[in-house]
C-alpha cells in the first residue's frame, strides 16, 4: 500500500504509540483487502459502546488504546450505550456492571469521542454533505449514509472506525470507489410500503435474499417527509441486519447520480411478495412496545405517538412505551401517561444491547426489524413485529 | 491412511499462516449474536451450526451479516483460547476481515461458493498460499 512521508513516520512511532498501531491495523486490514492506498475522511462513527457487547476483553483494549494516547482527528460520534447505566434502570444490574459501562463511556469521550453524540444516526447530530469520505460502524448508519445521504463510507468494524478516528484515514477500497456503487440486481416489491413495520420485515426480508447491490423499485406513499424518512431507516436499518450490504439504492429515496449510471433493464428481476412476509406480523407480543431502532429524533417520536391508536395498541396490551433517541438537546430521561399507557424516552441509551432480563422484562414488542432481530439474541427476551405504524 | 485431494483457487486471497483443522460449515454468521463470546459456541438456528463450538475449526462462511461489533467479539473469543483457526468466505466483509487482522488467525477470502459446498461438516481440511491465491486440500 502507497503511504505519505507522514504515514511512514506514523508507522515508525514518531506520532506515539495509539497511531503506530491505529495506523498498523488499517494497514493491514486495507492490504487484505487490496487497497492501494489511504483516504482521508471527514468524520468517524464507532460502534462497541454497551459493555455487554463488548465484555471485559474490549474494556480492556479501550483502556490501552487510551493510555497509548489515543486522540480522535476528525469528528467522531459513537453508538449509544445500554441502559444499565440510565438513571431509571441502573438499579436492576450489578454495580460492577455499572460502573464498567459508565468506564466505556468515559474513555471514550477522553479519547476525543463528541459527549453529545452516543446514537446510531449520527447524521442527525452533523448531517455530511453529498459525497463526503467518512468511516462509519453501525450498519444501519453505514447503508443509511451511503444509500440516502450519498456519503462514501464501508462498513467499518467498530475497531476500524476507532482507528480510522485516530488516524484521520481509512483503507481506499469498496464504497469509497464509485464503480463498486453500483446496482447489481432489481428487486421489485409488489405491495405499496406505508407503515414503518411492514417496511421492517420487507427490509430484513431483502437482506436475506440479496446477492449484492439491489435497486430497490418499492413505492412508499407517505406524504408527511417525517414518516417517509423513518420508514425508509427502518427498511434499509433491516436490510443491514441480515446482510452485510453498506448500500441499496431505493427508487425515489436514493439520490439520482449513485445510479444514472446503470441501465437497470439489464438487471437480473427479483420479485417480493408482501403477501408471504405478511406472516411475520404478530398479533399480540409483550406489554412494552419499543421505538427507536434506529434511534428517532424527539420530534420523530412525537409524530409517531400521534400517529399510534392509543386504544388500539392497549386492547393489544402495551402498557408502557420505551423510546430510544439521541441525547443531543434532551440529555434526561421524561415520563408521561397518556390513556392507560406511560411513555419514556431513554436518551442515548439502546435497550437492543442491554441485558433486559435483569430488569424483570421476558417479552418486547416493537415495529422494527433491527430490534425484532437482536432483541431475543442480546437482551434474551422474547421480540414481535406488530404492524400499527 | 487417507486420501487428501486439493482445490486451488486462483485470485482468492489467502492472510496469515498455512493451518489445517476440521471444517464447521455456517450458511450465514453475525459474530455478535450468532456466537456466545463467553464460551465460543454457536446459539442462532439459521447458522445451521446451532450448539457447535468455533474453537480450532476452520469456519467455511457462506454469507455474513449484520453488527459491526462482531469484532470485538471475535477479538474476545482469540483472548480466552476460543478462536476459529481460521475463516474461509466468499467476498471479505471489512469487518471480519479487521477481526482477523487483530487476532492473527488465517483468512481466506474470494473462495467461489461451488467451492464452498464441497466441504462438508466435520470434514478435515489443510489450507496453504499460492503465488496468486490458495489451496484448500480436504481429507
Amino acid at each position: 500500500m502507497h503511504l505519505d512521508r507522514i504515514d511512514e513516520k506514523m508507522l515508525n512511532g514518531e506520532y506515539g504509540e495509539a497511531k503506530k498501531l491505529a495506523l498498523k491495523i488499517l494497514v493491514s486490514i486495507g492490504e487484505t483487502l487490496g487497497a492501494e492506498r489511504l483516504i482521508p475522511i471527514s468524520h468517524a462513527h464507532i460502534s462497541g459502546v454497551s459493555y455487554f457487547n463488548i465484555g471485559d476483553d474490549g474494556l480492556e483494549f479501550l483502556e490501552d488504546m487510551l493510555i497509548k494516547g489515543a486522540k480522535t482527528t476528525v469528528f467522531t460520534t459513537a453508538n449509544p450505550y445500554s441502559i444499565a447505566i440510565h438513571e431509571n434502570y441502573s438499579k436492576y444490574y450489578d454495580s460492577s456492571i455499572v460502573e464498567k459501562q459508565k468506564r466505556i463511556v468515559d474513555i471514550l469521550i477522553k479519547i476525543g469521542i463528541a459527549p453529545n453524540s452516543f446514537t446510531c444516526i449520527p447524521y442527525k447530530i452533523r448531517k455530511p454533505f453529498y459525497g463526503e469520505h467518512v468511516a462509519w460502524a453501525e450498519s444501519s448508519a453505514v447503508i443509511y449514509g451511503n444509500s440516502i445521504l450519498g456519503v462514501y463510507t464501508n462498513r467499518e468494524s467498530g475497531i476500524s472506525a476507532l482507528m480510522a478516528s485516530i488516524v484521520g484515514k481509512t483503507y481506499y477500497y469498496g464504497m469509497h470507489i464509485d464503480e463498486n456503487r453500483k446496482a447489481q440486481e432489481y428487486i421489485i416489491v409488489e405491495e405499496d410500503i406505508r407503515t414503518i413495520s411492514l417496511a421492517s420485515i420487507l427490509g430484513l426480508y431483502v437482506g436475506r435474499i440479496a446477492r449484492g447491490v439491489p435497486f430497490i423499485d418499492v413505492n412508499m406513499p407517505v406524504e408527511n417527509a417525517v414518516y417517509k424518512e423513518l420508514i425508509i431507516r427502518s427498511l434499509l436499518a433491516s436490510i443491514a441486519t441480515t446482510s452485510d450490504l453498506p448500500l441499496v439504492i431505493v427508487k425515489n429515496a436514493s439520490p439520482i447520480t449513485i445510479h444514472r449510471d446503470v441501465d437497470t433493464r439489464l438487471l437480473e428481476r427479483v420479485r417480493v411478495d408482501m403477501k408471504e412476509l405478511r406472516v411475520f406480523i404478530e398479533e399480540k407480543c409483550g406489554n412494552v412496545l419499543f421505538l427507536g431502532c434506529p434511534h428517532m429524533t424527539v420530534n420523530e417520536a412525537e409524530f409517531v405517538l400521534n400517529t399510534i391508536d392509543f386504544k388500539e395498541i392497549t386492547k393489544l396490551g402495551i402498557e408502557k412505551i420505551l423510546i430510544a433517541t439521541p441525547i443531543q438537546n434532551y440529555n434526561k430521561s421524561s415520563k408521561r401517561v397518556e390513556g392507560d399507557i406511560e411513555i419514556e424516552y431513554i436518551p442515548g441509551v439502546c435497550p437492543v444491547v442491554s441485558n433486559l432480563v435483569e430488569m424483570g422484562i421476558d417479552s418486547v414488542t416493537t415495529i422494527h426489524g433491527k430490534a425484532y432481530h437482536y432483541l431475543p439474541k442480546l437482551s434474551g427476551v422474547k421480540s414481535c413485529i406488530l404492524n400499527i405504524v | 491412511m487417507y486420501t487428501e485431494y486439493c482445490i486451488d483457487i486462483p485470485n482468492s486471497k489467502f492472510i496469515g499462516d498455512p493451518t489445517e483443522g476440521v471444517a464447521l460449515n455456517l450458511e450465514v454468521l453475525s459474530f455478535l449474536g450468532d456466537v456466545d463470546r463467553r464460551t465460543g459456541t454457536i446459539v442462532s438456528e439459521d447458522t445451521k451450526a446451532r450448539g457447535h463450538q468455533v474453537k480450532d475449526r476452520i469456519l467455511i462462511v457462506k454469507k455474513f451479516r449484520g453488527s459491526t461489533v462482531g469484532v470485538y467479539v471475535l477479538y474476545s473469543l482469540c483472548k480466552n483460547g476460543l478462536a476459529p483457526k481460521a475463516v474461509i468466505c466468499g467476498e471479505p466483509d471489512p469487518v471480519i476481515v479487521a477481526g482477523i487482522v487483530l487476532c492473527s488467525i488465517t483468512g481466506v477470502f474470494k473462495v467461489p461458493e461451488t467451492i464452498m459446498e464441497q466441504i462438508k461438516n466435520g470434514d478435515r481440511i489443510r489450507i496453504e498460499p499460492l503465488k496468486n491465491g490458495a489451496r484448500i486440500c480436504i481429507a
